[in-house]
């Protein structure tokens, strides 16, 4: 099973993700409104994976990034934005995330990055 | 404050120089009468003012010089200043014509120097003009940015739900619903097809738009571009085939996807019912090329140089009937370009199109 924590302001994405996660493998294991609240929750949950919106109260993603990543520099982040020019995936790449949705992303494409995550844990663990 | 103004403008220079040639000669003129006659060199002293007037360069020099003509054709009725010259007629046509002179002189120079100054004033407000118009078209790009963002936050939710119901996640529909789900499917990838073309149209206006290369699979890339617009390709019956070879590319797989889903959904929008689509992929000595070929409409020849610009719309009548913008072809065009490829066009009016393009390897 994996542990998820999900990272969202906006209300109707951060359930509609957390629905998409139907298949019981996944674990939602927390949910975070913003910056400040997603690092207090890592430390308390360390999930396996962060599902980590940018655009974000507080503190916005990027620092949050760089902020988990300082306590965990093995963190799996998947950023998931409606950012879309490269300089911006770019700065949000060097911060420390592993990859990058792009909103609107379907069910297929967020299973598809987690498994990628899942797979990078797993010969992570076996060395 | 007057010879700094005069030393200011450039083009006061010649006319300086005009009257100084006309000092010039009087002074010669003087010159050949002082050895002549010593006592008029005090009358010509005269000319000196009224030219130097006409030096102010705007109408009140030219009064100035036509008023100290006066005096000095006073002075010579009444007080002549050379008894011994035998003939005031003669200082009264020089005085004269020195005044004309002044005058015309006098009001060519304001005449020019007022139109200048109306072409410099007019060259300042059209460079203001144009860096307003600069200004709005940046915060336009601006604005679009960041409304297409917002646009793609609220299709997130949407977009998964929608998902969940096609997966039968959510309650099982009938033959009809699932037909209705499929249209809304369709509509909404079309939503975000437009809003994408938006966000890298004002990428590409503001200059911020730039390419990531990594290392991808050609095949998988163009397999879930195929995949993600498939409703559409589905919606008019058109057939899809492929032969794509399982190869590695060094490209922006976003920035790629993009172009492939462009090429691919004009090749659907232009094609007929239950026409087909052919992508083709070979992989060449040093780059990859790629060609879509549908049985659409077909472009003229005389469209071939547009249909890669800007806006370009070929059919306006068609335009208004499908989801056409005229700038897909023309981000497709800038992103090969980034990638150093090449793209372009072969067609025939009524016989279909096959676009081309191609990416180096490495």
């Amino acid at each position: 099973m994996v542990s998820i924590l999900i990272v969202e302001d906006a209300r109707g994405s951060r359930e509609s993700i957390k629905d998409a996660l139907y298949d019981p493998k996944y674990k939602v294991v927390g949910e975070a409104y913003d910056g400040e609240d997603a690092v207090e929750k890592f430390k308390q949950l360390q999930p396996d994976i962060i599902l980590m919106d940018i655009v974000l109260p507080k503190i916005d993603g990027i620092t949050t990034i760089k902020k988990i990543m300082k306590l965990d520099s093995k963190a799996y982040i998947i950023a998931i934005s409606a950012l879309y020019k490269t300089e911006q995936i770019n700065k949000v790449m060097s911060a420390g995330a592993k990859d990058y949705l792009t909103k609107p992303f379907n069910i297929d494409d967020l299973v598809e990055a987690l498994e990628k995550g899942l797979s990078e844990l797993k010969k992570r663990n076996k060395k | 404050m007057y010879l700094r103004k005069m030393m200011g403008n450039k083009n006061l220079y010649k006319n300086i120089i005009i009257n100084l040639l006309l000092v010039i000669c009087i002074l010669i003129n003087i010159y050949s009468h002082f050895i002549l006659r010593i006592e008029i060199l005090y009358s010509h002293i005269f000319y000196v003012p009224i030219i130097l007037a006409s030096m102010w360069w705007n109408r009140k020099g030219i009064i100035v010089a036509i008023f100290l003509t006066l005096i000095y054709l006073g002075i010579q009725f009444y007080a002549p200043l050379s008894n011994s010259y035998p003939y005031p007629l003669d200082h009264i046509i020089r005085g004269l014509m020195f005044c004309i002179v002044s005058f015309v002189i006098g009001e060519l120079s304001y005449s020019r120097i007022k139109a200048e100054e109306k072409l410099t004033d007019r060259t300042k407000e059209l460079e203001k003009a144009y860096a307003g118009l600069k200004e709005l078209d940046k915060t336009k790009s601006i604005f679009i940015s960041i409304a297409a963002h917002e646009l793609r936050t609220p299709l997130q939710p949407i977009q998964i739900y929608l998902d969940l119901m096609m997966k039968k996640r959510l309650g099982k529909f009938t033959k009809e619903e699932e037909k209705k789900l499929g249209h809304i499917d369709v509509s909404l990838k079309r939503l975000v097809q437009i809003i994408s073309t938006l966000l890298d149209l004002s990428a590409i206006e503001e200059g911020k738009y730039k390419i990531r290369i990594e290392k991808v699979n050609l095949q998988k890339l163009i397999f879930k571009a195929i995949n993600e617009i498939k409703p559409i390709i589905d919606e008019k019956n058109v057939n899809l085939s492929t032969n794509v070879p399982s190869i590695n590319i060094n490209c922006d797989p976003l920035a790629i996807d993009r172009v492939i889903k462009n090429l691919i959904s004009n090749a659907v929008k232009y094609n007929k019912e239950k026409g087909k689509i052919e992508i083709i992929a070979v992989s060449k000595k040093n780059q990859i090329h790629v060609s879509v070929k549908d049985t659409g409409m077909g472009i003229d020849e005389k469209d071939f140089d547009h249909i890669f610009e800007r806006f370009y719309i070929i059919d306006d009548t068609l335009a208004r009937e499908s989801d056409r913008l005229g700038i897909g072809l023309f981000i497709t065009k800038y992103i090969i370009e980034l990638h150093k490829g090449k793209i372009w066009v072969e067609s025939k009016k009524g016989k279909g199109s096959t676009f081309h393009f191609t990416l180096p390897k490495h």
